[in-house]
């Protein structure tokens, strides 16, 4: 530490070489001079480190002690900087480059989202560029609430939003939900209505009056289950009518129709075993070519690797660094056999159904089957599913007793 | 005076100026309540106190601070010897 400070301030090392020497310390002792790092030189002569300010002093003590003095090496800033004084155009570059380091700051150059599961981070970056929320754009110009709100509505999976601008990088944290079912309104009045045709298998009603039984066939929009109670008198007369939440649950059979279609023939790529790799800078939109290209190859796959340059970790700057990887293929024409083309086929049937049963429902009968017609194949059928069904409907005031009414007139 | 000093215990540094010496083994050392240097060269290094003369010898003797009050010296010491 004493060193840097020494440094900065500036220091000599000098030669004094005389009789009286040692005269010449105590001197400089006296004159309270800042001297350290005696050491002996040569015969009669020692060096000793003294601070800048204090060498204009010693011209009076040389002549008391008659030594001669030789400065051997000068230490310091005060040095570098008078070499460097005249030097305007490099104290220019230094101006400049703070400027644009202080220009970029005021942009932001990087959007990036965490906690996000479902939801890519692709699809949010589209989204908020819809609302001007985009690379480029003025630090000034983030209005966390107003993008905290317009991702909640946008995306109804999410369950809490929050922005962070730091350095240049706009952060957005997200937390989804996980499918929970039903949204907790329990204070309203609603109905359960069927969100697809199904057949019913059962249903359990906890609250609510049930409008439909086993066995019996609905189609969408249908109550199945309605939030009107009648309220029946002692004497087993209509008293009241309340409208209470419907609760509910109804299974019924669904049909799900599946159909794909595959060509017989397809292109091949053989990857001739030749890459090639190139490197570009990108600032903003415009490449530069570093090295690498041009490539010859007719047939390739690119595989591009971006980084973002940045300092310290939240600076982002608009400059990336891309790394492209060439591989060369070349095509061929071939026919899956009927081995090959049935496995593919089943595999996507089968995925089909895994997505299905992840969903909570359970599979009864698989009609699909595999057709080979001339150049294509096809695979088409029902799959018949035992399901949970049934939505909430809220009862708008006027509207659910009419149809409440009607039905019961019925 | 010295007799009070003495039976009292008191620092003789402060009442008779007498010079402090503190040896870090025969490498290092830092001396102070001197007056001034005599003699320096690489082997032998004179100081002169109120109450008397240090001596001290050794190899490659070099002075690494010296300030009115003390002064550190580094180097092979051999002999230090109170005159």
């Amino acid at each position: 530490m004493e060193y840097l400070y020494r440094w900065f301030l500036g220091y000599v090392i000098i030669n004094v070489t005389g009789i009286n020497k040692e005269r010449f310390l105590n001197l400089c002792n006296n004159h309270k001079l800042n001297i350290w790092n005696i050491i002996e030189y040569g015969k009669s002569s020692i060096t000793l480190n003294i601070a800048l300010e204090d060498i204009r002093k010693i011209r009076d003590l040389r002549r008391k002690t008659s030594c001669s003095i030789k400065i051997i090496k000068k230490h310091g800033l005060p040095f570098i900087y008078n070499k460097y004084k005249k030097r305007y155009l490099f104290w220019g570059g230094i101006g400049i480059c703070m400027t644009i380091v202080w220009v970029m700051s005021l942009y932001v150059w990087n959007i990036s989202v965490e906690g996000n599961v479902k939801i890519t981070e692709d699809r949010i970056v589209k989204a908020l560029r819809e609302e001007n929320v985009s690379f480029g754009m003025r630090c000034k110009e983030v209005d966390g609430s107003s993008i905290e709100m317009f991702l909640r509505k946008r995306f109804t999976d999410i369950t809490w939003v929050s922005v962070e601008l730091k350095g240049t990088r706009l952060i957005v944290h997200i937390k989804e939900n996980d499918d929970l079912g039903y949204r907790q309104e329990d204070s309203k009045p609603c109905n359960i209505i069927a969100n697809k045709p199904a057949y019913i298998i059962s249903i359990v009603t906890r609250n609510g009056t049930p409008l439909v039984k086993q066995g019996q066939q609905v189609n969408i929009g249908d109550v199945m289950v309605s939030g009107g109670v009648d309220v029946y008198g002692d004497s087993g007369e209509l008293v009241n009518e309340d409208y209470v939440t419907a609760d509910a649950t109804v299974y019924g059979r669904v049909e799900y129709p599946y159909s794909y279609e595959m060509n017989m023939k397809y292109i091949e790529k053989n990857y001739s075993g030749r890459k090639k790799t190139a490197f570009t800078f990108r600032i903003g939109e415009h490449s530069l070519h570093i090295m690498g290209l041009p490539v010859t190859y007719k047939k390739y796959d690119i595989i591009a690797d971006y980084r973002q340059l940045y300092l310290f970790t939240n600076y982002y700057l608009p400059v990336y660094c891309v790394k492209y990887k060439y591989r060369e293929y070349k095509e061929s024409e071939k026919t899956y056999t009927k081995e090959q083309i049935e496995e593919l086929m089943n595999r996507r049937l089968t995925h089909f159904l895994q997505q299905l049963e992840e969903k909570g429902v359970q599979i009864i009968k698989n009609n699909v089957t595999i057709e080979i017609a001339g150049e294509k194949c096809i695979s088409k059928g029902n799959i018949v599913a035992v399901e949970e069904i049934g939505k909430r409907q809220i009862i708008n005031s006027n509207e659910g007793m009419e149809g409440y009414n009607e039905n019961e007139r019925d | 005076m010295n007799s009070v000093v003495d039976s009292l215990n008191l620092p003789r540094d402060v009442f008779y100026g007498a010079p402090l010496l503190h040896i870090t083994g025969k490498y290092e050392g830092i001396i102070e309540n001197y007056k001034s240097i005599i003699e320096y060269d690489e082997n032998n290094l004179i100081l002169n106190t109120k109450d008397g003369k240090i001596k001290i010898t050794g190899d490659s003797i070099k002075i690494e601070y010296f300030n009115e009050s003390d002064m550190k010296i580094k180097g092979n010491l051999k002999e230090i010897v109170l005159l």
